[in-house]
């Protein structure tokens, strides 16, 4: 009986092993939350053009528009103070303006654009604090002043690029304000909170300048806003959806009055930054922090499939030696969100390494054109600007 | 007195073993260009598509000065490295183009502002990095004066 006794022992202990190796990896499996029920599908349409030696097929200032059944693409090349607008149909570059720094039709730092329609552009300068609005010839022909508020408030706007791109609506030209809290160390105070708006509202026929009572949300108060980015759009109800980098969650407004916070609904684990003032005196440790951590670095609305692409640049956790910083943060590991109207969950999709740049897309009738010029990929080339169209797909 | 004879070595032979590595990683860096540091007196790293008044000064002292001093551009873009040379018209055979960045990934050049290397008979003796240290008078000052003595 004594071996028949072991061997009853001995598949108990193996029994019990593997009902506790079964019990961790349920335990520790994480459930997706929400079912990918659309994803984005790359297609066979590209969209190619070859660039000049003064442009770029990297821009953070790009604008889609369609003008008398014609669509066209405007980019924005900093380096190079020239504007460039592409037609998408003939596939041809259709104008090219300078952005002259100096003499009669001078520009200086210019931070943005919006093309109001084929016609008039509207370059958003910083020194001087000035909207120059362009005839079709890239010549000014009217400048708004936007130093101060029509009630006398002075005006500090952001980066007018990616999620901070200005907005034109009817007459009504949206820019972005910066946000600073530096005198308290990068906490932000509720007096601070009290003079911190998120919106300007520049009238581009009357030149009223307008600065909404809305706020940041509270949920910043007491948080460390050191580095803190911010990226908005606006949907078809003409309500505005805000991220703020550090918190989760999703800010819509409709009057400028208040928020609804609406929940982020993904799959994905996000790890915000936080606290960055504390590597502030070490550029390269900030850098490599930024790199361990997920941003949204823009919000999309797709009007005529009415959804939202969020734009995830993707935190990296091994980061290894000499790391590249200026490829990492130009061309970011990334994925997208789809969220329908409602911001319920249609998908997570993610993409290849090395392949897109996530920095450079935009939506036409068609779907997402999302650049294909990642500088690490084989075909890669300065002399090309590509994209590559992306269909929304029911899975 | 004893405490500070310590503290004093120490110093001295972090600061040595810094400039030490410095060397080093440069002299591999320039390796890739067939050049090596023994032959200049300064090395100036610029990244092109640093901040404009961040780099300008450095661009304009180096195209000044002909001898015993390497320029070099850094940049991912071929572009910006050619825009930056038609800006402040410094011929490309005058200059090394790093455009593969390496010199930012190897830690040589910060993103924004440019790295001046001071050298002597092949050794880094001061390394001046220009998004720490913002007094470019006094920096532009110390150049000179180390381009002005022999070695």
């Amino acid at each position: 009986m004594q071996p028949f006794n072991k061997l009853l022992n001995e598949m108990k202990i193996r029994l019990i092993i593997i009902l506790l190796t079964l019990f961790f990896y349920f335990g520790c499996k994480k459930e997706n939350l929400y079912r990918d029920k659309f994803t984005l599908k790359a297609s066979d349409e590209r969209i190619q053009f070859k660039i000049d030696s003064n442009s770029t097929n990297l821009s953070f200032r790009i604008q889609y528009f369609p003008s008398n059944d014609t669509n066209y693409l405007a980019v924005l090349a900093r380096k190079f103070n020239s504007l460039s607008i592409y037609n998408l149909n003939s596939k041809a570059l259709y104008k090219k303006f300078a952005i002259d720094t100096k003499g009669p039709n001078a520009m200086p730092t210019s931070y943005g654009f919006v093309m109001k329609n084929i016609d008039t552009t509207i370059v958003v300068g910083f020194y001087p604090k000035m909207l120059y609005f362009l005839n079709e010839n890239g010549v000014i022909i009217r400048k708004i002043s936007y130093e101060k508020s029509s009630d006398g408030r002075l005006i500090n706007p952001s980066w007018a690029n990616l999620g901070y791109r200005p907005f034109i609506s009817g007459s009504t030209l949206y820019l972005f304000p910066a946000i600073n809290a530096q005198e308290s160390e990068g906490i932000l105070t509720p007096i601070q909170h009290k003079h911190s708006p998120v919106d300007i509202a520049i009238n581009t026929n009357s030149g009223e300048i307008k600065i909404p009572v809305l706020t940041l949300p509270e949920d910043l108060i007491g948080k460390d806003v050191t580095g803190m980015t911010v990226c908005r759009t606006f949907n078809n109800n003409n309500c505005f959806v805000y991220h703020f980098s550090i918190i989760d969650g999703l800010y819509v407004t409709c009057n400028f009055l208040d928020y609804k916070k609406v929940p982020i609904e993904t799959n994905y684990r996000f790890k915000f930054r936080e606290n960055q003032s504390k590597n502030s005196s070490d550029v390269n440790k900030a850098l490599k922090y930024n790199l361990s951590r997920d941003e949204i670095i823009d919000i999309l609305y797709d009007f005529y499939r009415e959804c939202y692409y969020l734009v995830v640049f993707q935190r990296t956790d091994d980061l290894g030696k000499n790391i590249d910083f200026r490829t990492k943060f130009l061309y970011p590991k990334g994925f997208i969100i789809i969220l329908d109207k409602d911001f319920k969950h249609m998908g997570d999709v993610f993409f290849p390494d090395n392949t897109y740049s996530f920095k450079m897309m935009f939506i036409t009738p068609q779907g997402l054109y999302i650049s294909e010029d990642h500088v690490n990929n084989p075909s890669y080339s300065e002399d090309y600007m590509r994209f590559r169209l992306f269909t929304l797909e029911e899975i | 007195m004893k405490n500070f004879s310590i503290y004093l070595l120490i110093t001295f032979f972090t600061f040595s073993c810094s400039n030490f590595s410095k060397t080093k990683d440069l002299k591999s860096y320039l390796q890739h260009f067939d050049t090596d540091l023994i032959d200049y007196k300064i090395i100036c790293i610029v990244p092109a598509d640093g901040c404009g008044s961040c780099i300008d000064r450095t661009l304009k002292f180096s195209k000044k000065t002909k001898n015993d001093l390497l320029l070099i551009i850094t940049s991912i873009y071929n572009k910006s490295i050619e825009s930056t040379l038609k800006l402040y018209q410094i011929e490309k055979s005058a200059i090394i183009s790093d455009n593969q960045n390496l010199a930012i990934s190897n830690g040589l050049v910060q993103l924004i502002s440019p790295c001046i290397y001071l050298i002597k008979s092949g050794k880094v003796i001061q390394v001046i990095d220009l998004s720490n240290d913002k007094d470019q008078d006094r920096i532009f000052e110390k150049v000179e004066k180390h381009l002005s003595v022999s070695d």
